[in-house]
C-alpha cells in the first residue's frame, strides 16, 4: 500500500468515497456509558466503514479503507475480516498482503488479529516456502521480544501446518543460551522434543540441569527436567544427582528451594512406598520452614497430604 | 444470535459472553434471544471439542471458557458437546501442570483461568493436577506481593484475578500470601482518580480496576475492611456477584477450601457443588 502520511491518505480516501454517505456512529441514548474518545480522522473513516458494511461493497477503495483503519486500530477484527473478503474478491496477492501485515505487526506486536490474519493467509496459500519465511519472520519478532505469546503460538501453528520442524531444537538452544530464564523457549523445546526426539529423556535432563545448576532459582529448567524424569528411571537418576549437588547446608536456602521441590516430586512419584512418601513430606517441611517460606501454607498442605498417604500405606501393610 | 463488540461489528464469542454477563447483571437476561445465542455458540464448536472465536476459525481455550460460561448463564449447556469441550481443554495441559491457548502452547495464567473455569463448568475439574498447578500458581507471587502471569515476567494486577480465581476453584486460595497481594493491589490504585492500574504509579484503566476489585473480593478484603459498607463478593467461576450466581442457579464443580483454618480473611459462601479434596473422580456421565 502507498506510504503516504495518515492525514493525507485519509483526505485522498475521503475523495474516493464522495458518492457514499457516511453512516454516523450509533448513539445509544442520552448518556452513553463508556464513550470512546476517537480521533476525528478515525471517526470519519469508520463512518465509511459502516456504510460499506451495510452496502456489502468489496472493492479497491474498500481495501484501501481497511488498510487505513487498521493503522489507527489494529485490533478491529471486523475490519480485518472485511479486508480479507476484499483480498479474495479482488484476487489480490496474498503474499504482498503478508508484507503489509508485517508493517502493522511491527507496530503492534501483541495484537491478536494481525497474527491471525497472517495465519489465514498462509493457510490459504499453502506454500511451504511461505512457511519457512514465516518462521524467519517470527524469529525476527522474537529477537525484540523473546517471550511474545502470540509469536510463539503462531510459530506452533505454522510448524504444525507445514510440518517443517528442522532447526527448531537448535533455535531453542540458541535462545536458552542467550537467556536460560526464557520460559517460552523451554516450553517450545518441550513441544519440539516430544515431536522429534521423544526418547531423549536423559539428554534433556542433562541439557536442563546444566542451566539449572548455574542459576538454581530459575524454576523453568528444573520443571522441564522433572517432566522427563517422571517417566524415565535413568533420567530421574541424573536429575536426582543434580539436585543432590545443591542440597547441603553450604548452599544458600533460597538456592535449595527448586532442587528440594524436585526431590519431593521424585519421592512422591513412588506412590506405593510409605518411606518415599515420608521422605517427600520431609522435603515439604524443609521448604515450608526455611527454603521457600513465602509458600509455607502450600508446603504445609503438601506435607499433610503426603503423610496421610504414607500412614495409610504403612497401616495397610 | 451472537454479539459483537459494538453495533455493526461481527459477532464473536468474547463479546457474546460479555453481553450475557452485562444483561445478567442488569437483570435483563429475558431480553436476549437465548435460543439464538445458544445456537450461535454451539455453531462455534469443532469436532475435536474446541471452540472457534467466530466464523473465521481461530481456536483458543479462552473461547472454550467463553462458550461454556455463556451457555451456563443462559441455562443451555446441553447445546454443546460438554465432554468434548473438556477433552480439548485437557489436551492443553502442559508438562508443568498449567494450560495454554492450544495444545503445546506455553502455560499462562489467563489461559489457566479459562481452562480451569471451563473444566469446572463441565464437571471435569478432577482432571487438573492440583498439586503441580497449585505450585505453579503460587510460584507466580513476586517479592512485592503482586502476581505475574508466567515465570520471569513482571507482576500485574490483572493476574490477581486470573491466578486467584484459579486458586479459589482449586480450593487453594490460601497458598499465596493474601496480605502481600492485597497490599500490592491497593498500591495500584491511583489516589487522584480512584482507578486501579496494572502496576503502582501507572495510568489506571477499567480492565485493571475490575481485576483489582475482583481480586480483593476473592481475598475477602471487603468483608474484612468494608463490613459496614454495602458490597457484594464475586464468584471465581463466572466472574459475577455471588448472589446473582445463586439466583440464576448456576453451578460448577470446584474444590472446597482446603485450609480454612489458615484463612487470613473470612471465607466466602459457595453456591456450588463442593468436591472434597481427596475424592476420586466422579463416575462418567
Amino acid at each position: 500500500s502507498p506510504a503516504l502520511p495518515p492525514l493525507m491518505m485519509s483526505a485522498l480516501l475521503e475523495a474516493t468515497f464522495s458518492d457514499v454517505e457516511a453512516v454516523p456512529a450509533p448513539t445509544i441514548g442520552p448518556r452513553e456509558v463508556v464513550p470512546i474518545n476517537y480521533p476525528e480522522e478515525y471517526a470519519r473513516l469508520m463512518g465509511y466503514f459502516r456504510a460499506v458494511m451495510a452496502s456489502g461493497e468489496l472493492s479497491q477503495r474498500v481495501l484501501a479503507l481497511t488498510g487505513e483503519i487498521v493503522e489507527y486500530n489494529a485490533a478491529h477484527y471486523s475490519v480485518w475480516a472485511l479486508r480479507r473478503k476484499c483480498l479474495y474478491a479482488l484476487e489480490e496477492s496474498l503474499r504482498e498482503e503478508l508484507g503489509f501485515a508485517e508493517d502493522v505487526a511491527a507496530a503492534n506486536p501483541k495484537n491478536y488479529q494481525i497474527w491471525y490474519h497472517r495465519r489465514v493467509l498462509l493457510e490459504k496459500m499453502d506454500d511451504k516456502a511461505d512457511g519457512r519465511n514465516e518462521l524467519e519472520f517470527i524469529t525476527r519478532m522474537l529477537a525484540s521480544d523473546a517471550k511474545n505469546y502470540h509469536a510463539w503460538s503462531h510459530r506452533l501453528a505454522v510448524l504444525e501446518h507445514f510440518d517443517c520442524w528442522d532447526g527448531e531444537l537448535e533455535l531453542t538452544e540458541k535462545l536458552l543460551e542467550a537467556d536460560a530464564w526464557n520460559n517460552s523457549a523451554w516450553n517450545h523445546r518441550h513441544t519440539v522434543v516430544r515431536r522429534l526426539a521423544p526418547d531423549g529423556a536423559v539428554r534433556e535432563v542433562e541439557f536442563a540441569t546444566e542451566k539449572a545448576l548455574k542459576a538454581p532459582r530459575n524454576e523453568s529448567p528444573w520443571v522441564y527436567a522433572l517432566s522427563f524424569a517422571k517417566s524415565s528411571p535413568p533420567a530421574a537418576a541424573a536429575l536426582t544427582e543434580a539436585c543432590d549437588l545443591l542440597l547441603h547446608p553450604g548452599i544458600e536456602a533460597a538456592d535449595r528451594a527448586c532442587p528440594r521441590m524436585i526431590r519431593l516430586e521424585l519421592f512422591a512419584c513412588d506412590v506405593d512406598s510409605s518411606e518415599s512418601l515420608e521422605l517427600a513430606a520431609e522435603c515439604a517441611d524443609k521448604l515450608a520452614e526455611e527454603e521457600d517460606p513465602f509458600r509455607r501454607l502450600y508446603w504445609a498442605r503438601r506435607a499433610d497430604t503426603l503423610r496421610t498417604a504414607a500412614d495409610q500405606l504403612a497401616s495397610a501393610s | 444470535g451472537g454479539f459483537g463488540g459494538s453495533e455493526d461489528q461481527d459477532p464473536h464469542v468474547l463479546y457474546t459472553l460479555s453481553a450475557v454477563q452485562v444483561m445478567a447483571l442488569l437483570g435483563r437476561l429475558d431480553r436476549i434471544d437465548g435460543e439464538a445465542a445458544a445456537r450461535y455458540v454451539a455453531s462455534l464448536q469443532l469436532g475435536d471439542g474446541s471452540f472457534t472465536g467466530d466464523e473465521w476459525g481461530e481456536i483458543d481455550t479462552r473461547f472454550s471458557y467463553c462458550a461454556l460460561s455463556t451457555l451456563a448463564i443462559l441455562g443451555k449447556l446441553d447445546a454443546v458437546d460438554l465432554s468434548g469441550a473438556a477433552r480439548f481443554v485437557q489436551r492443553c495441559k502442559n508438562f508443568d501442570g498449567g494450560y495454554g491457548a492450544v495444545p503445546g502452547a506455553e502455560s499462562h495464567a489467563g489461559q489457566i483461568f479459562c481452562c480451569v473455569g471451563a473444566l469446572a463448568i463441565a464437571g471435569e475439574i478432577h482432571s487438573v493436577d492440583r498439586d503441580m498447578l497449585g505450585w505453579w500458581l503460587s510460584e507466580r507471587q513476586c517479592d512485592g506481593g503482586g502476581l505475574n502471569g508466567r515465570p520471569e515476567k513482571q507482576s500485574d494486577v490483572c493476574y490477581s484475578w486470573w491466578i486467584l480465581a484459579s486458586l479459589c476453584m482449586l480450593g487453594c486460595r490460601h497458598w499465596i500470601d493474601s496480605s502481600a497481594l492485597a497490599a500490592f493491589i491497593l498500591e495500584c490504585q491511583d489516589r487522584d482518580d480512584g482507578g486501579v492500574a496494572d502496576r503502582p504509579n501507572n495510568v489506571p484503566d477499567v480492565f485493571h480496576t475490575f481485576f483489582g476489585i475482583g481480586g480483593l473480593s476473592l481475598l475477602g478484603w471487603f468483608d474484612q475492611h468494608a463490613i459496614e459498607k454495602p458490597h457484594r463478593n464475586i464468584d471465581p467461576v463466572f466472574a459475577l456477584p455471588v448472589d446473582l450466581v445463586r439466583s440464576l442457579n448456576l453451578s460448577a464443580t470446584v474444590y472446597k477450601d482446603a485450609d480454612e483454618q489458615a484463612a487470613l480473611f473470612a471465607t466466602m459462601p459457595r453456591p456450588h457443588l463442593d468436591v472434597a479434596p481427596d475424592a476420586s473422580p466422579p463416575p462418567a456421565r
